[in-house]
């Protein structure tokens, strides 16, 4: 039960952007919950984040996978990743803001991916490569393009600041 | 790595970095803190990066108590259910298709599942080295990684066989001094008590005795970074060289000071140090010391406090001495003390 408190707000807000479908993501939960459950030597895991994100992840694509088969298109996961998620630090001025969500939300679905688990979740390299199942150069050039995205947005605002903490004393 | 070659991309894309930017790894924050402050030089550049990587935040899609509830509530009737019947229910229901479509995904998933946790079982048959000092006693000893920790009177620490394949994690009641053997990968990690306090390459000294009212925490080099492990989302401290912290038991609360190393480091050089001590808290040092077991008698009100030091005295003599301002009788039959204060 404390796992299930403890990761519960972490998996839904994964898998609700994977799966774009709160009912889905929900159902997912539960089988993925079911089913560790129905194994009771789970609770020796000392790292189960990586593992119960992974998981998810493939019941929620099997999911997914079995939707578009019954409505006869293939929808593939593709990561939610919208301005209202992005929540920009208050030092930064409206114009960059901007900026900066426009960068995020232009990212390629894989990289939103890597940046979403690595930011939000805090897992590192070798973790995100697990749960998404590519390897861990892949998950360092992705992260890497998207942080060289998101730098040349700043770039103007870091000049100017560091130009205004010059002037300034 | 060369550092001090690297660049602001090389900052962003610098696993570790990132970690420490983002407040995610204490051994990062500890790491990069120290390193920041050997090379101001790259003060641009490290700036720079934080503030590119701390631009934005991802915001939680907030879920209602009672949406969880409701949630955990249907999954707690499902794990009843398999209990009982040792099956996954496939009865008729609305998501029949989707449990269907998952078992044979789940079967996959168990496997590795299984994988992982023999795998973990395996690792598990932990052989835990357990080293206790009786009162009166100290002992000096080098742990696997070449960390080097005396133990005071009364003290004991734990910690796992296989200590060096995993974190070098070890757990102390009581007094130590440790010089924690270099390691940037591995965190040194103490728990006391409350406290967690973990180290890359440092010398510092934990006093947690279990009658102590408090643990203290003194840095003498190095820097480390102390948490409580009671509180979910704990606040960090992060000590340099000269700060001492101190956790009152009773009541979480936490403070740091500047300490004085002479009289926290006294013990380790066989130096006995009183300093504005109560009455309670010599007979305890004592105790610790000499490894005898005191009573008091008619003990002196909360006025009374004891200055001085004993550098390899017996303790008949300290005990003379402590006569010498505060008139006192004393008995010693084997191991037990009674001191009687005469008014």
């Amino acid at each position: 039960m404390q796992l299930y408190k403890n990761y519960y707000q972490e998996l839904f807000n994964y898998g609700v952007r994977i799966a774009r479908n709160e009912e889905l993501t929900r159902d997912s939960i539960h089988d993925l919950f079911v089913h560790l459950w129905s194994k009771d030597s789970f609770e020796g895991i000392s790292n189960p984040k990586p593992y119960l994100l992974k998981s998810l992840r493939y019941i929620i694509i099997d999911g997914l996978k079995e939707d578009s088969l019954m409505s006869g298109h293939i929808e593939l996961p593709d990561v939610a990743l919208s301005t209202e998620d992005i929540q920009i630090n208050s030092e930064i001025n409206e114009a960059s803001s901007l900026k900066i969500k426009s960068a995020l939300t232009k990212l390629t679905n894989r990289q939103k991916e890597v940046v979403y688990l690595r930011f939000y979740n805090g897992l590192d390299y070798a973790e995100i490569a697990e749960i998404t199942g590519i390897s861990n150069q892949s998950v360092r050039n992705l992260f890497s393009k998207a942080i060289r995205e998101l730098r040349n947005q700043m770039l103007p605002i870091v000049v100017l600041s560091t130009l205004l903490h010059v002037l300034t004393n | 790595m060369n550092y001090s070659e690297y660049g602001v991309d090389d900052f962003l894309n610098d696993e570790s970095f990132q970690s420490f930017a983002l407040k995610q790894k204490s051994k990062d924050k500890v790491f990069w803190l120290e390193w920041i402050a050997k090379n101001p030089t790259k003060k641009n550049e490290v700036d720079e990066a934080i503030k590119i990587l701390t631009s934005f935040s991802l915001k939680d899609t907030t879920h209602s108590e009672s949406i969880i509830e409701a949630d955990l509530q249907k999954l707690q009737n499902a794990f009843d259910q398999q209990k009982k019947s040792r099956v996954v229910p496939i009865g008729p229901s609305k998501f029949n298709w989707r449990i269907a479509a998952s078992i044979a995904l789940l079967i996959g998933i168990g496997i590795a599942a299984w994988q992982y946790v023999t795998y973990f079982h395996s690792k598990a048959e932990k052989v835990i080295v357990q080293k206790d000092v009786p009162n009166g006693k100290k002992l000096t000893f080098m742990l696997p990684d070449g960390s080097l920790v005396k133990l005071n009177g009364n003290s004991s620490l734990k910690y796992e066989q296989n200590y060096l394949l995993k974190q070098r994690k070890v757990t102390l009641t009581g007094e130590a001094y440790f010089e924690v053997a270099k390691d940037a990968i591995n965190p040194f990690i103490v728990i006391s008590g409350d406290l967690s306090t973990v180290a890359l390459g440092t010398s510092f000294n934990i006093k947690a005795y279990a009658d102590d009212p408090q643990i203290e925490i003194s840095l003498l080099t190095g820097k480390v970074s102390v948490t409580s492990i009671r509180q979910s989302s704990p606040e960090e401290y992060f000590l340099d060289p000269g700060d001492g912290i101190r956790y009152t038991n009773e009541n979480s609360e936490i403070i740091t000071y500047e300490f004085n190393t002479e009289e926290v480091m006294a013990w380790k050089n066989g130096i006995i140090k009183f300093k504005n001590a109560s009455i309670k808290e010599v007979a305890n040092k004592l105790e610790r010391w000499y490894g005898v077991n005191i009573q008091v008698n008619n003990p002196p009100d909360q006025a009374w406090k004891l200055n001085g030091s004993f550098e390899n005295e017996s303790l008949e003599n300290v005990l003379k001495s402590i006569s010498f301002s505060t008139p006192l009788k004393y008995t010693l039959n084997d191991n037990q003390l009674e001191i009687n204060f005469l008014k």
